[in-house]
Order: C-alpha cells, then structure tokens, then sequence
C-alpha cells in the first residue's frame, strides 16, 4: 500500500515538475515573434502666418490736392499656416521732418480701385475684415491682398514724405 | 577658352538658380498659434495665458511686443498688462511661448465687467524706402479680451479664521470639563464633612447614654 502511495506521488511532482517547466519554458522555445508596435502621437497646433510683399509702397511725385487711385497691391500671404487669419492695419502719420499730413490720407480697400476710394488708414490697429483662407495640405500657402492709395492734402509744405504701413494676421 | 552663346545662356541659367535657392532659403515666415486670449481675472487678482509666437522661416527673426491697449470703462480701473518679453528672437524653425498676466485692480471694478484690446508682436526689420513713400512692416496680432471676477477672499483668513473656531470650541469644552469634574468634588466634600458631622454627634450620643 505504502509503496504505491509513494509512487503515485512520485508520478505526481514528476508530471508536475515537468508541466511547470514546460509552462516555463514556452516563451524560450517559442519566443514571441514578429514586430511589436510602438505607438506615436502628435498634436498640430492652430496657427497662421504672415508675409508681405513688396515691402514698400512708392506713390511719386504727387502735386497737393492730387489723388492716386486705391490699386496699389500689396500681398499678404500664410505660407504653412492651417487656419483663415483675419488681416489688421495701422499706420503712422506721413512726415517729412517736422512737416506732416495726417496719416487718413492714406486709404486701403480690398479690391483694386480706379479712383480714390477705401477706407481711411489709422494710427490704431483696425480689422480689415480681408481675411486669408486657411491653407490645406494640398494648397499649403495662401493669401490675400490689399490695395492702397493716397490724396495729398492741399497746402503741403514740399518735401519727401515717409510713412510706416503695419501689417498684422491675427488667428 | 572662348564663351560661346550656349556658354553664357547656362551660366546665366546656373546664376539664376542660385539666385533663386538664395533668396527662397532665406525668408522668414512669422506665425502666432492660433486662439483667443480670454483671461479671467478676479478682482484684487491676477490671470495668467500663454502667447506662441512661431518661426516658420530660415533664419533668425527679432520682435518686439505691443502690449494691448484696453477699451475705458466709466467708473472703473482698466486691468494692466506685463509679458515675460518684451522683445527678442526666435531661432529659425523654433517657437517661443511668452506669458501674458493680466492683473485687475481692486478699485471701483466689479464682477462682470469686461474690457477688450489687441496683443501685438511686430517683426523688426531694417526695410527703408528710396524717396517718398510707404514702409511695409509685418506681425501678428491676438484679440485679448478681459473680464472681471469676484474677488477671491485670502486663504489666510479663511486659515486664521479656522483656528479661531477650533480655540473657541477647546475653550468651551475645557470650561465645561473642568466645571463637570470640579462640581461633584466639592459635592463629596460636602457630603464628607456631613458625615464626619453625623459621626460626631453620634459619638457625642454615646458618650453621654454611657
């Protein structure tokens, strides 16, 4: 009797032994093959851009009263942006030394003029309401543009004017 | 060696490409991340957002920060501004995360109102102009908007106040123990000089039956 007891437990930590070895075992013999994957995000931010082009405007020589029609171009342009940007102007008093004339006289509109016509150019930043469509994969870079012209008030002391256009995108 | 027209014609052709692979390396391209700055600030406080400006161009561009200028309200202090930089530059293809705080004076403002400006950054550039004439510069702009919150009391208050309290409540029940513990003592005392009263006149009783 004893000695079957102590064989069948013998046979019982044998198969035993042996079923945990292979468990262990499994991954050794068979190792996982294959490729694994690593997982990779990014997260694109909104933005927009801004570049414009010329970046200076030359009127001539214009005599006092004279008006030079709004159809000076002036491109704005987002070049890997991926959002519409809204178009915003301000300007700086045109002077010639201590000689100046008010910075409204120079106008913008968004389509080309054959007259004198827009809208006044300000000292304060002011939304054009032109807007930049948003660039896509497929057309990356977009843009739109302004145009300006100029009265020269009467009674302008002579001179070589100057005066600073500011062009800002905001998105 | 003599240059024939084929000669010329490639070299202007080479000239030009190089000419073209110049200036198309070297542009900047200024960029904002996009979004609007709503800051809420409580009154007494201060709010703080992040502002991105992004250099999408090939070479290193410097800018200097507008802060914005705030619409007036009557009867109140309009809310000031400061920046971690007023001016700097951003390395080509790089970003720079700028920190915008508003703070929202306690004077005469109250809960709801609401103030709104524009945050600039221009890109400084050494453009000029032969003669008469505009000069064209470029930037980015943010709309800002700012409204105003409650005032927010001080944790410390709130702190002192608390141990206040818990003083309050240890006083009371330190009061009423030391009462409930003092009381049956001097009632035991009582009862113990009754007793030794009792006892006496008992002596006394036998003493003189004896």
């Amino acid at each position: 009797m004893l000695q079957k007891k102590n064989l069948s437990l013998l046979l019982g930590i044998f198969f035993g032994v042996i079923g945990v070895m292979s468990y262990l075992s499994f991954p050794l013999i068979y190792p996982s093959s294959g490729s694994s994957n690593v997982n990779a995000n990014v997260v694109v931010s909104s933005a927009c851009f801004i570049g414009i082009s010329p970046n200076s405007i030359t009127f001539g020589n214009m005599a006092p009263t004279s008006a030079y029609d709004t159809n000076v171009l002036v491109t704005d342009t987002d070049n890997g942006g991926n959002v519409a940007a809204n178009i915003l102007l301000e300007g700086t008093t045109w002077a010639s030394g201590s000689n100046t004339f008010a910075v409204g006289q120079t106008n913008y509109n968004g389509l080309s003029q054959s007259s004198y016509l827009g809208v006044s150019l300000t000292t304060s930043l002011v939304d054009t309401a032109i807007q930049i469509p948003a660039p896509t994969v497929l057309s990356p870079s977009t843009s739109n543009t302004v145009y300006f012209g100029l009265e020269v008030p009467g009674g302008t002391t002579p001179g070589t004017y100057t005066q600073t256009i500011t062009f800002e995108n905001s998105c | 060696m003599n240059f024939n027209r084929i000669h010329l014609i490639s070299l202007f052709f080479i000239f030009s490409l190089l000419s073209f692979l110049f200036i198309n390396l070297n542009y900047a391209q200024f960029g904002e991340v996009a979004g609007q700055l709503n800051f809420n600030a409580s009154i007494g406080g201060s709010a703080s957002l992040p502002f991105t400006l992004i250099n999408g161009g090939s070479k290193p561009l410097s800018f200097k920060i507008i802060l914005p200028t705030l619409n007036t309200i009557p009867n109140s202090t309009t809310p000031t501004f400061s920046i971690s930089q007023m001016n700097g530059t951003i390395p080509s293809g790089g970003q720079l995360t700028l920190n915008v705080t508003v703070y929202m004076p306690s004077n005469k403002n109250k809960p709801g109102m609401h103030w709104s400006g524009i945050l600039q950054a221009i890109e400084l550039s050494n453009n000029t102009i032969s003669g008469s004439g505009a000069i064209l510069q470029q930037g980015v702009a943010k709309i800002v908007g700012v409204t105003a919150l409650k005032p927010v009391g001080l944790p410390i208050i709130y702190i002192v106040l608390i141990i206040l309290a818990i003083i309050i409540i240890l006083g009371l029940l330190y009061y009423f123990i030391i009462k409930k513990v003092k009381k049956p003592k001097f009632q035991s005392k009582i009862k113990q000089s009754k007793r030794k009263r009792t006892l006496n006149s008992n002596k006394k009783s036998r003493s003189k039956t004896k």
